[in-house]
C-alpha cells in the first residue's frame, strides 16, 4: 500500500525500499495466482519448461533475497532482488526476467527513496538490460512487452508528472496491449492461437504491483485454502520447510484415470522414497515424494493413468552434496584441463555422460530447467579453472550463459540443444587443449549428429502445418516438430525414414523411463530390418517424458 | 666409411625402401601363447592379422632378443665402422634396452649409437629414412644421429581404433579407458609419441577417420605424411587422397602396420604420421 511521504511543494511522493519490496511481493503473489494459466499458454505440444512456473520460481528466489537484505533503502532492496533473481532464474523467461530486475536495480542504484520519475528511469534501464540478455532479440516476446511498458511509463510521466500509481497504470495498460499484439509479431504464436507466455507473465506482475499501490489487498491474499491445488502447494512447501527428506529429487505429478487408489499409490511411493504425499480421488491423484529414483516413480504413475504436470527437481539443499557424490563416485576421470558441466536428466543418461568424462552433472532438462545457481554451483565444483557447459536443451542455454558470466572461472557454453548433441560435443573433447580450442571443437562436433526426440503431445494443436492430437506420439527432428504417430515406435520409424541418408552408419536409441527394454529391442529389430547396413545400439537413458531419444550419425 | 642404419620391424617400412637404402631390419617377436614367431620372417603381416582375429589366444609382441641384435650388429660391423640403431619408443617396448645390451657385448670394432625414436610405425620409420638418406649421402655418424633425432622431434603419430577389444585383451588401456565410456561404443583417437595419450573420440569409423585427419592436419608446416593400415587399404587410400588434396606437393607414404600396433589396435586400426618442417623448430 502506498504510504509514501508526501513532501510539501512540488516534490513528488517518494517510496522506501520496504515499499518497493512489498510492491514486488504483491507482483509475485499475483504471478503465483496466474502461474497455471500462464503455463497453459504453450506454442509447442511437447512437455517443456513451464513459463509461469519458471517466472514464479525466479521471483520467489528474488523475494527471498529482498527479505533477507532487511534494508529500507530502495537501492539496497533492488540490488538484493537483482542478485536473488540472477541466482534463482530458471528457463529462458526466468533469465530475461532476472535481467529486467538487474536493469531496474541499476536504474535505482543511487536512490534510497524513489519517486515516479526514478521508477520510469528504472523501467527504461530494465528494457535495455532485457534486450541485452539475448543475442538475437525476437519481437513478439517479453522483450517487446518490456519496451512498450517503459515507453508508456515515460510518456505518462512526461505528460502528467504522474504519481507512481498513474504511471504504473499506464504501464499495465501498455503491457496488456503489447501482449495482445504478440501473435501479430511472431508467426508461431499466431499459428498456435496464443499470446506470448513470458509477456503475459510480465503483464501479470505489473498488475499485481498496481493492485498493491491501489490497496487492493483482498485480491492479493494467499490463495484460498479450499482450492485443492493451493492446499497442495502449501502442504508441499511445509514438507520442504520442515526439512524432511533432503535427498534425491523432489518429484511431483498428477495422474488422471479411473478407479485410482490413493492408499495403494501411497504405499508404492513409500517404497521409493520419503516425504510422500498422495491426495485426490478415484479420477485424479496428485503425488509428491522425495526419491533417488524419480524415473521409477513417474513410470509407476504412468501405469496408473495419464500423467500431467510432472516436476522433478534436485533438492536444493542437497545440490552441493549431490555434486560431491558425482565426483566421489569415481565416474569423472581427471581427463584434462577443462571441466565439463552437463545438464541432463535420467539415470542412464547421467551415467553415460559421466562415463564419457563429464566433471559435474546438473539434473534438468525439458520440463525442469535448472536454476542459474545450480549450474553455477556445478561450475564452481569442477577442480578446473576453465569449464565448458553443455546445456543440452534450448531452454537451458540462456541460463547456462548467465551462470557462465556469474562465475569467476573462465567458462564457455557450447549450445547443445539435445542429449545426442551433448554427447557428440563431449566426445570431441581433447584433454590436452584449452578452453577456446575445445569450445570450438565441441561446437563443430555437436552438428555431427541428427536427433530424434519422441514424446507425447500434451495438447491438440497445429505446428508448422502439422496437425497434432493430444496423446499422440510426436517426434522432433533436430528440434523441429515433424512427425505425429500413434505409437512411440511408429514415430521413431517415420523419423528415421526422413533422416537416414548414405552417410549414416550408426543409430543409437536411448530409451526413457516410460519405455521398456523389450519394446526397445523390438524397435531396434524393426530398424535393422529396414536398414541392414546400419549399426543400431540400445542404451538405457531413463529420461522422463521422452520415450525415445535417437541419434543418427 | 658409410654409416649404416639398423632398425626393427616396428618401423613398418616397405621392403623396397629398406633395400634401396641398405637399412638393416631386426624382426620383432610375435608370441601366440608359447609359439614364438619372428615378424615378417616366420609370419607374414597377412597371416598375423588373420590369426589375430581367429586365434583363441591373444598375441603379444616382444623386442628382438639381445642375441638377434648382436647377430645383426656383427653382420653389419663387417661392412662399416659406425652404426646408428633407431628403435620403437622405449616407453612402449624393451627394444632400445635390448639394442643397448647387444651393443655393450659387441666385440667387433664398430661404434654403435642407439636412438630412442619415442615412436612407432612410420613415426619411427620416417626417422629411420631420414637417417639412412643422410648416411647414403655420406654424412658423419653425428649428422646421421641428428637427422634421426630431428624427425623424432618433428613427427606426430595419431591412431584411431575401431574397437577397444584388442587393447583390452592386451591389457594396455588403463589411461585410454578413462576417456572411453563403458556405456557407449566409442572409437578412441590416440597420440602415439613417447606414450599413448587419448586425444579425442568418435562414435563411427567415418567420424573417427575424419577427426584423426583433422587433428593431424592441424600441425603446422607439414612436409611429410604417412598413412598406415592393418587390413583396410581402401581407408588408407582415402586418407592419402584427402592429404594430397589438403597438402598438394607433400609426399604421402602408405604403409602396412605390423604386429606391434596391430596386436593392440586390432585389424581396423588406422594410423597417420605427419612430420613438421624444420623451420618450425624453436
Amino acid at each position: 500500500m502506498a504510504t509514501g511521504v508526501r513532501r510539501r511543494g512540488r516534490h513528488a511522493t517518494t517510496y522506501s525500499g520496504g515499499e518497493l519490496r512489498e510492491m514486488f511481493a504483491a507482483a509475485t503473489t499475483w504471478l503465483e495466482h496466474n502461474a497455471q494459466a500462464i503455463n497453459s499458454i504453450n506454442v509447442f505440444p511437447v512437455p517443456d519448461g513451464d513459463t509461469g512456473t519458471n517466472m514464479y520460481l525466479t521471483m520467489r528466489a528474488t523475494m527471498d533475497e529482498a527479505y533477507q537484505s532487511g534494508s529500507e533503502a530502495a537501492n539496497v532492496v533492488a540490488g538484493a532482488m537483482a542478485k536473488g533473481a540472477l541466482m534463482g532464474a530458471r528457463g529462458n523467461s526466468g533469465v530475461i526476467l532476472s535481467q529486467i530486475l538487474r536493469g531496474f536495480a541499476d536504474g535505482l542504484s543511487e536512490k534510497e527513496r524513489f519517486d515516479s520519475r526514478d521508477f520510469v528511469a528504472a523501467l527504461d534501464e530494465a528494457a535495455v538490460s532485457a534486450d541485452r540478455a539475448v543475442s538475437h532479440p525476437v519481437e513478439g516476446t517479453i522483450l517487446t512487452v518490456m519496451r512498450a511498458v517503459a515507453a508508456a511509463a515515460r510518456e505518462r510521466s512526461k505528460k502528467l508528472r504522474g504519481n507512481l500509481k498513474n504511471v504504473l497504470a499506464a504501464a499495465v495498460d501498455a503491457a496488456k496491449d503489447a501482449v495482445a499484439r504478440t501473435p501479430s509479431l511472431l508467426p508461431a504464436l499466431r499459428e498456435a492461437g496464443v499470446v506470448d507466455a513470458g509477456g503475459q507473465g510480465l503483464y501479470v506482475m505489473l498488475e499485481g504491483a498496481l493492485r498493491y499501490l491501489r490497496g487492493d489487498l483482498a485480491s492479493l491474499a494467499p490463495l484460498a485454502v479450499q482450492d485443492p491445488e493451493r492446499t497442495w502447494a502449501r502442504t508441499t512447501t511445509a514438507v520442504h520447510d520442515g526439512g524432511e527428506g533432503k535427498y534425491g529429487y523432489c518429484t511431483e505429478f498428477l495422474v488422471s484415470g479411473e478407479k485410482l487408489n490413493a492408499g495403494a499409490t501411497l504405499e508404492r511411493m513409500l517404497e521409493l522414497g520419503d516425504s510422500v504425499l498422495v491426495v485426490g480421488d478415484e479420477t485424479l491423484l496428485r503425488v509428491h515424494l522425495h526419491t533417488a529414483q524419480p524415473e521409477i516413480a513417474i513410470s509407476h504413475g504412468r501405469m496408473l493413468g495419464e500423467l500431467a504436470q510432472i516436476k522433478v527437481e534436485n533438492i536444493e539443499a542437497q545440490a552441493e552434496q549431490f555434486v560431491a557424490r558425482v565426483q566421489a563416485s569415481g565416474h569423472a576421470p581427471d581427463i584434462g584441463l577443462v571441466g565439463i558441466v552437463v545438464v541432463v536428466s535420467g539415470a542412464g543418461l547421467e551415467e553415460v555422460f559421466r562415463s564419457l568424462g563429464a566433471t559435474a552433472v546438473v539434473p534438468g532438462g525439458a520440463t525442469m530447467n535448472p536454476s542459474i545457481k545450480q549450474v553455477l554451483e556445478a561450475i564452481e565444483s569442477c577442480p578446473q579453472e576453465e569449464v565448458i557447459v553443455l546445456p543440452n536443451n534450448k531452454n537451458v542455454i540462456l541460463g547456462a550463459q548467465q551462470a557462465a558470466r556469474s562465475s569467476r572461472k573462465r567458462v564457455r557454453v557450447v549450445g547443445t540443444v539435445s542429449v545426442p548433441q551433448g554427447m557428440a560435443a563431449l566426445l570431441a573433447l581433447n584433454p590436452e587443449r584449452g578452453l577456446d580450442e575445445n569450445a570450438a571443437l565441441m561446437g563443430d562436433a555437436r552438428r555431427d549428429v541428427q536427433t530424434v526426440e519422441v514424446t507425447k503431445a500434451v495438447r491438440t494443436t497445429t505446428v508448422g502445418g502439422l496437425r497434432v492430437r493430444v496423446g499422440q506420439d510426436i517426434a522432433l527432428l533436430d528440434g523441429t516438430l515433424a512427425v505425429a504417430e500413434d505409437s512411440p515406435r511408429a514415430a521413431v520409424r517415420e523419423s528415421l525414414r526422413r533422416l537416414v541418408n548414405d552417410r549414416a552408419s550408426l543409430i543409437t536409441i536411448y530409451y526413457g523411463a516410460q519405455s521398456t527394454a523389450e519394446d526397445t529391442e523390438a524397435l531396434a529389430g524393426e530398424i535393422r530390418a529396414v536398414y541392414p547396413s546400419l549399426q543400431v545400439d540400445i542404451v538405457y537413458g531413463g529420461q522422463p517424458h521422452y520415450s525415445y531419444i535417437v541419434s543418427l550419425e | 666409411m658409410t654409416v649404416r642404419v639398423v632398425t626393427d620391424s616396428g618401423a613398418d617400412l616397405p621392403s623396397e625402401v629398406v633395400e634401396a637404402l641398405s637399412i638393416t631390419v631386426v624382426p620383432l617377436v610375435v608370441l601366440f601363447g608359447d609359439e614364438v614367431l619372428r615378424d615378417e620372417i616366420d609370419l607374414t603381416t597377412d597371416q598375423f592379422f588373420q590369426r589375430l582375429v581367429d586365434s583363441p589366444v591373444h598375441p603379444s609382441t616382444s623386442q628382438p632378443s639381445v642375441g638377434a641384435f648382436q647377430e645383426a650388429y656383427e653382420r653389419v660391423a663387417g661392412e662399416t665402422d659406425s652404426i646408428v640403431s633407431i628403435h620403437v619408443g622405449a616407453k612402449f617396448s624393451g627394444t632400445v634396452a635390448a639394442a643397448m645390451l647387444a651393443r655393450d657385448r659387441l666385440t667387433a670394432a664398430c661404434r654403435i649409437e642407439v636412438v630412442d625414436s619415442e615412436g612407432a610405425s612410420l613415426g619411427l620409420g620416417f626417422a629411420v629414412l631420414a637417417a639412412a638418406r643422410a648416411a647414403k649421402e655420406g654424412a658423419s655418424l653425428e649428422d646421421v644421429i641428428a637427422a634421426a633425432e630431428s624427425v623424432v622431434r618433428r613427427q606426430h603419430t595419431l591412431a584411431v581404433l575401431d574397437t577397444l577389444e584388442y587393447a583390452r585383451r592386451g591389457g594396455r588401456i588403463s589411461r585410454v579407458e578413462a576417456l572411453l565410456g563403458s556405456v557407449l561404443h566409442v572409437k578412441p583417437i590416440l597420440s602415439i609419441k613417447n606414450e599413448v595419450r587419448p586425444l579425442s573420440r568418435a562414435r563411427t569409423r567415418a567420424a573417427g577417420l575424419k577427426r584423426m585427419f583433422e587433428l593431424a592436419m592441424a600441425y603446422p608446416h607439414i612436409v611429410q605424411v604417412g598413412v598406415m593400415h592393418g587390413t583396410t587399404p581402401e581407408d588408407a587410400e582415402m586418407l592419402a587422397q584427402w592429404t594430397r588434396e589438403r597438402l598438394p606437393g607433400v609426399p604421402v607414404q602408405i604403409a602396412r602396420l605390423g604386429p606391434a600396433l596391430g596386436a593392440h589396435g586390432g585389424p581396423g586400426i588406422m594410423v597417420m604420421t605427419v612430420v613438421e618442417g624444420e623451420k618450425t623448430e624453436a
